[in-house]
């Protein structure tokens, strides 16, 4: 029980953290394209780029929604935001430039607010693929349902 | 816990983020590699290491320079009204409080002269400037008629300007006083993008009689004489470098904006007795990255004669980043994020 609610706890944050971000690059588009234009490391692909992210992150989003992809949902979350983490690492210690961060209530962090807020979402992930897989486990051995065995049909002669 | 489970996640998930930093250590190292090349010049050092003098912490609000004499030191301040003063050892600190009037506008984008007694607050935004003396009433000038973003004090009431017009910007002179106004001509780059690609710090030199604009993305310092004739332009020594700025506006928002990252060739810069002290960042190839990452590389152009005599390294202090340095007659002021510094002047 517990376990469960863990997850869907968990699942719950990953999706509201998606969906917000992805609907706040969405309904500013354009200043989501030009900020990733200025960033030394997407420049060349901030076309690409503009549209994948909230895409990615709205699929995600809904992989976490449904039983089916959960795991999927969970592994995704874990990918992208290792990759957010990478990267904001990467541009404080190594990017002779840094733009503004993205949009929503998550631009009014510092970059180095932002890196850590990833961190504890990437340990998120990784507590609900801990959890989400031991519950498969758990269901996965529930024993089998036993069948009557019936008795041995005796033949005797007709006298 | 059963084995089994135990190996794939704990061997999936540390999979998963290592193919997510991979793609980001690709994405990275892509984008430095030109940065990481060599740059076909060397840096000629003066000097091993800079001598300090003095070192204080920095008040919080103190932004940036604002004069000097003989005996003082002058900083700009958040608060327009306000100017952080201390003698030439970075002691006997105090604030000198103006009758500046609070204004949203002066205090979005300002910049402060002290030509003491006098003190220029120069808000460009506004635009406007305004002239007052500790104790003394503010007179203020709408002056010039558009958006001003780099000044230089030429002398009492005399100011070099880079101005908006239409959607670039080009030199000016101009007494606030009387109003004159004098523009360049044709000397500014026009690319029709608010003058992003070709910004840069104006400063005067009195020995020289000339004005200098080092330009932030470009290997080249702009002269000009005070009554804005171009004299020369002066390329520094890092020759192959290229900075591609470009921008746009966007129709959305009105706004232009650029387009690709502001690489900077030179971050700020300095001018004393015909002698312009640039921050450069571009590593000489004679230069060891430690060397280059943990220090500023000062270069220093002759601007009369338009030679490069050599280069020194103010160090970064105490892990501390420098905003900005000052040549003063003997000594370098240095404004880090937390410190202010002075070492003695190597020349």
């Amino acid at each position: 029980m517990k376990r469960n609610l863990a997850i869907e706890v968990i699942s719950g944050l990953l999706i509201l953290l998606f969906v917000y971000t992805a609907v706040s690059k969405l309904l500013d588009f354009t200043t989501f394209q030009v900020q990733l234009s200025k960033s030394p490391f997407i420049n060349a692909y901030a076309n690409t780029v503009a549209w994948t992210l909230p895409a990615g992150e709205i699929l995600v989003a809904l992989a976490l929604t449904f039983k089916r992809t959960h795991l999927l949902g969970l592994y995704a979350s874990l990918f992208l935001m290792t990759m957010f983490t990478a990267y904001i690492w990467t541009m404080l210690h190594y990017s002779y430039y840094i733009p503004c961060s993205c949009g929503g209530i998550l631009s009014k962090m510092g970059w180095n607010q932002h890196l850590w807020f990833n961190v504890g979402f990437v340990l998120l992930s990784i507590i609900g693929i801990i959890l989400q897989k031991k519950q498969n486990l758990v269901y996965s051995k529930k024993p089998e349902k036993k069948t009557e065995e019936l008795p041995p049909v005796v033949y005797t002669a007709m006298s | 816990m059963n084995l089994r489970f135990i190996k794939k996640t704990i061997f999936l998930i540390p999979i998963v983020m290592l193919v997510a930093v991979g793609l980001v250590a690709v994405l990275a190292w892509k984008a430095l590699k030109p940065i990481n090349d060599k740059t076909g010049f060397n840096r000629k050092l003066l000097i091993k290491e800079l001598e300090i003098m003095k070192a204080v912490d920095k008040p919080q609000n103190v932004l940036d320079f604002a004069g000097f004499t003989n005996h003082h030191l002058y900083f700009k301040t958040k608060n327009p009204a306000k100017v952080y003063i201390t003698d030439s050892d970075l002691q006997n600190d105090n604030y000198i409080e103006l009758n500046i009037p609070i204004n949203r506008k002066i205090a979005s984008r300002f910049s402060c002269i002290v030509d003491s007694p006098a003190v220029y607050v120069l808000a460009g935004n506004l635009p406007g400037i305004l002239k007052t003396q500790p104790g003394d009433s503010c007179k203020s000038y709408q002056f010039p008629n558009a958006i001003f973003t780099r000044t230089a004090l030429i002398s009492p009431n005399s100011f070099a300007l880079r101005m908006f017009e239409g959607t670039d910007q080009i030199f000016a002179k101009g007494n606030p006083s009387t109003g004159e106004l004098l523009k360049e001509k044709n000397i500014s780059e026009k690319n029709k993008d608010a003058g992003i690609s070709t910004d840069g710090a104006l400063f005067y030199d009195r020995q020289s009689n000339l004005l200098a604009f080092v330009q932030y993305y470009k290997n080249e310092i702009i002269c000009l004489d005070t009554n804005l004739n171009f004299v020369k332009k002066i390329k520094t020594i890092d020759i192959n470098s290229r900075s591609s700025i470009k921008a746009a506006e966007i129709k959305k928002e009105g706004v232009i904006t650029s387009l690709t990252p502001k690489r900077l060739l030179n971050a700020s810069a300095s001018i004393h007795n015909g002698l312009l002290f640039i921050n450069s960042k571009i590593k000489g190839d004679n230069e060891t990255k430690e060397a280059f990452t943990n220090n500023f590389s000062i270069d220093i152009y002759d601007i009369k004669n338009s030679l490069y005599k050599g280069s020194f390294y103010i160090p970064v202090y105490k892990n501390d980043q420098m905003t900005n340095f000052l040549i003063t007659a003997n000594s370098i002021v240095v404004i880090y994020k937390k410190y202010l510094v002075t070492y003695k002047l190597p020349l």
